[in-house]
């Protein structure tokens, strides 16, 4: 095998392997399997009321928002919230509130809170932040109650599946302490990286696919004991059904432009899959090309020709430093000292320009040429 | 692609009409199951449909006295010392004995006549004919005697346990090479709709074929950089008219957009999208299949009814291979028994095995003996194209067709005359 092409395969293993080491968490995600985790009907749907000694989850409600003038769309949203549990303390988080409580309970990681780009990425951070401080239900405005929360409190921890794959962030509930709220405050400050795509960024950093991701790992690494455990509410628990507990306002507040090209991109989902074929394919053939291009220009002849190029691009140099002719050579009022009847080839030119002492100097008699000279000595 | 789609439909897998017709007690088959089991069966009939390659080129086999003719013409003229190195270069390629004790045939080569050979003196060529007529009478009585014997000749106990083994290898690495693009595809097409999956099964070929066949040396060395332009500019194409298609089926009302939220009420988003990627990956192992094939089996000096015997026993090593990998026996019964008098799954079966999978398949081992390999990458974008054609025949009150499409669609036709005429 070639050197060239072994130098290629090496190169686009190191690429896979490491595209694979970077992305494996969200790899892990394309095979989703919740069913052991799932909150059964006969979990949550088959009892009218719920004994309160076997709540796990304190009665709170946690909702956050920039300030406490909540925008009209959703208001009704929070009033059902508000309204269908009268027995539950109900916290609003505003941006204020939420740094305060960063400074006073967690400041080893108040300098990453405060340097979030973006203000939904704090809004999000805060969340784990406070779950784990005091546990309870946190509801994202935008979604309103549907029916009372008592059942999900039984379990030491939920959060609610997402379609195709994956958790989200927008409901959570938890014990004050849950492990899986630590491994989400303690890997922020890892997750905070810039996307490029605002989009990415949030969701990657701080949002459902940070939430996720990290779900993957604590499931993986974590021994699932009934403290422990992290329930997921299925989708049709969640929306959509005669028995779910939320139902959804118009929400998404933060989206930008990218957000809403990323959903558009829905709509094209064959032609996404094409894209990154058709990519796949144009960067190995081009490395294909540029491969047989250097088959067909063997390492000799492109050594000759580098080295062309750079004497070339040196002629050029001494040209723009000294002037003189097209061929580089210093002017002719200094190649006066040289002796004109030694015949150089090119070699010996590019040596002595190097060094000084090697030029064939043609050294002036004075006493016999300059009349004027007198030797003092 | 459409007939084996529309059988992996609701129109037969839907419980509810099942139930309705009270064609049998599904109450032990979950929806599930059942596709997943049709998934199985019609892998399985593709294997199937493999392993009658072998008799259909029995049939579309030359009349050997007109063989023989039309090879002595060439022979002839051919010196006996070109014949031992070219030969000899050709066997040492083979690790297979069976192809030695087939026929000498293959000791003679196909090329055209070289040059030298027509100004040797009268007498060499007699001489060198005479060998040749020797030879040829051995080609004569091998042809003559052709039989299932001689298709697998492996099984002669002359042949080393040695090589029978590394044949069995050699086959069985095929076999799963080629296992798992077929089930992807089928798995596919119960997800997707069937232009998305002949769209990127078709692309995921061309690209990965096209790819490996020059990285291994297979394809030939030249205008490179041209090809890939074109090649490019049929991609791009595609591109388009993968684009075009989710704009068309909104516009046909077969994708609608939720006015409040803006998302698109396809319940089955994720099926499509699950379904490409499948299918895509899944297809990639047909370049290892392509080169692995062109190396071991591929040369012209094997007949086709050779290769149709590789590819056969290819076939039942897939089966074999897909046996632990399909539902219960109960399960898969009950599914089958379900279709038993319906004569619409069973007429767009056999159509789209006679009509489909083995002629295409008969097709591309054809072209691989009579063109270059790289040639036969351009039957994938012909392949898309005819999809198109297909969809817009077979749903013509659904099809939208929008400016883009058909530029697309043009470009493509036009890549793909071009790529044929200079891979040819």
């Amino acid at each position: 095998m070639r050197k060239e092409l072994k130098f290629l395969i090496l190169a686009n293993v190191s690429l896979v392997f490491s595209i694979l080491y970077y992305t494996f968490d969200l790899l892990t995600l394309c095979i989703d399997d919740t069913s052991k985790e799932a909150l059964l009907d006969s979990d949550i749907n088959n009892t009218p009321t719920v004994d309160e000694s076997t709540m796990l989850i304190p009665k709170i409600i946690h909702q956050t928002y920039k300030t406490e003038d909540i925008p009209e769309q959703w208001i009704e949203s929070q009033k059902k919230c508000i309204d269908l549990h009268p027995d539950y303390e109900y916290i609003l988080w505003t941006d204020k509130m939420a740094h305060d409580f960063m400074e006073k309970e967690y400041p080893w990681f108040l300098p990453t809170f405060d340097s979030y780009e973006y203000p939904i990425e704090r809004a999000d951070a805060i969340r784990y932040f406070i779950l784990y401080k005091f546990g309870g239900v946190y509801i994202d405005l935008d979604d309103g109650c549907e029916r009372r929360l008592d059942p999900l409190l039984k379990f030491p921890a939920f959060v609610r599946k997402t379609s195709p794959t994956g958790i989200s962030n927008d409901v959570m509930g938890s014990v004050p302490g849950h492990p899986f709220f630590l491994k989400l405050m303690k890997s922020l400050r890892h997750y905070k990286k810039d996307w490029g795509v605002p989009y990415m960024t949030i969701m990657g950093s701080t949002g459902p696919i940070f939430v996720s991701v990290i779900w993957k790992q604590y499931k993986r690494w974590t021994k699932m004991t009934a403290a422990n455990v992290v329930r997921i509410l299925q989708p049709n628990d969640y929306k959509k059904s005669t028995h779910s507990f939320f139902s959804i306002a118009k929400g998404s507040s933060w989206h930008l432009d990218d957000a809403h090209f990323m959903k558009s991109l829905e709509n094209h989902v064959l032609s996404c899959v094409v894209i990154g074929f058709v990519f796949g394919f144009w960067l190995l053939y081009s490395e294909y090309c540029f491969y047989c291009w250097l088959c067909s220009n063997s390492i000799s002849s492109l050594k000759k020709s580098g080295i062309n190029l750079l004497n070339s691009l040196t002629s050029l140099y001494r040209k723009y430093k000294y002037g003189g002719d097209e061929s580089g050579l210093p002017p002719q009022n200094i190649t006066i000292m040289f002796d004109n009847n030694v015949e150089f080839n090119k070699k010996n030119k590019q040596k002595r320009s190097r060094k000084d002492s090697n030029r064939n100097i043609m050294m002036v008699d004075l006493e016999k040429n300059c009349p004027t000279y007198t030797d003092l000595s | 692609t459409k007939s084996l789609s529309v059988i992996q439909s609701d129109k037969f897998l839907s419980l509810d009409s099942i139930r309705s017709e009270g064609r049998m007690d599904i109450s032990r088959v979950t929806v599930d199951q059942m596709r997943e089991a049709m998934t199985i069966y019609l892998t399985f009939l593709h294997f199937v449909a493999i392993m009658l390659l072998l008799p259909i080129a029995a049939l579309f086999r030359k009349d050997p006295q007109v063989e023989r003719e039309s090879e002595m013409e060439q022979e002839h003229e051919y010196e006996l010392q070109e014949m031992s190195p070219r030969g000899g270069g050709t066997i040492e390629g083979r690790s297979l004995s069976m192809d030695l004790s087939l026929d000498l045939s293959n000791l003679i080569p196909h090329e055209p006549t070289p040059p030298a050979a027509s100004v040797l003196p009268s007498s060499s060529s007699s001489s060198s004919s005479s060998t040749s007529a020797s030879s040829l009478s051995l080609v004569s009585n091998s042809t003559n005697s052709f039989s299932l014997q001689n298709m697998f000749g492996f099984i002669l106990p002359t042949i080393s346990v040695g090589s029978t083994a590394l044949y069995i290898m050699k086959l069985t690495i095929l076999a799963s090479f080629l296992m798992i693009p077929v089930f992807t595809y089928m798995l596919a097409l119960s997800l997707s709709p069937a232009f998305d999956v002949a769209l990127i099964q078709n692309t995921s070929v061309f690209e990965i074929v096209t790819l490996l066949y020059g990285v291994c040396g297979i394809s030939r060395r030249k205008y490179i950089f041209r090809n890939f332009l074109v090649m490019s500019a049929a991609l791009l194409s595609i591109l388009i008219i993968s684009y075009t298609k989710a704009t068309c089926d909104m516009l046909a009302g077969k994708l609608s957009i939720n006015p409040t939220t803006g998302e698109v009420s396809d319940p089955f988003l994720f099926d499509r999208l699950k379904a490409s990627l499948l299918c895509g990956l899944g297809n990639l192992p047909v370049g290892l299949f392509a080169v692995m094939w062109n190396r071991w089996f591929g040369q012209r000096s094997n007949t086709m009814q050779q290769q149709s015997a590789h590819l056969s026993l290819v076939g039942i090593i897939c089966i074999i291979m897909l046996a632990p990998f399909g539902p219960g026996f109960t399960i898969f019964y009950d599914c089958i028994q379900l279709f038993n008098g319906d004569e619409l799954f069973w007429l767009t079966l056999v159509g789209s095995i006679f009509l489909g999978t083995v002629p295409f398949m008969y097709a591309l081992l054809y072209l691989n003996r009579v063109s270059p390999p790289e040639y036969l990458t351009t039957c994938n974008l012909g392949a898309i194209i005819f999809m198109g054609i297909m969809e817009w025949l077979t749903e013509p009150v659904q099809t939208t067709i929008v400016r883009w499409e058909v530029i697309g669609y043009i470009i493509l036709s036009l890549s793909c005359i071009f790529l044929s005429m200079v891979l040819n």
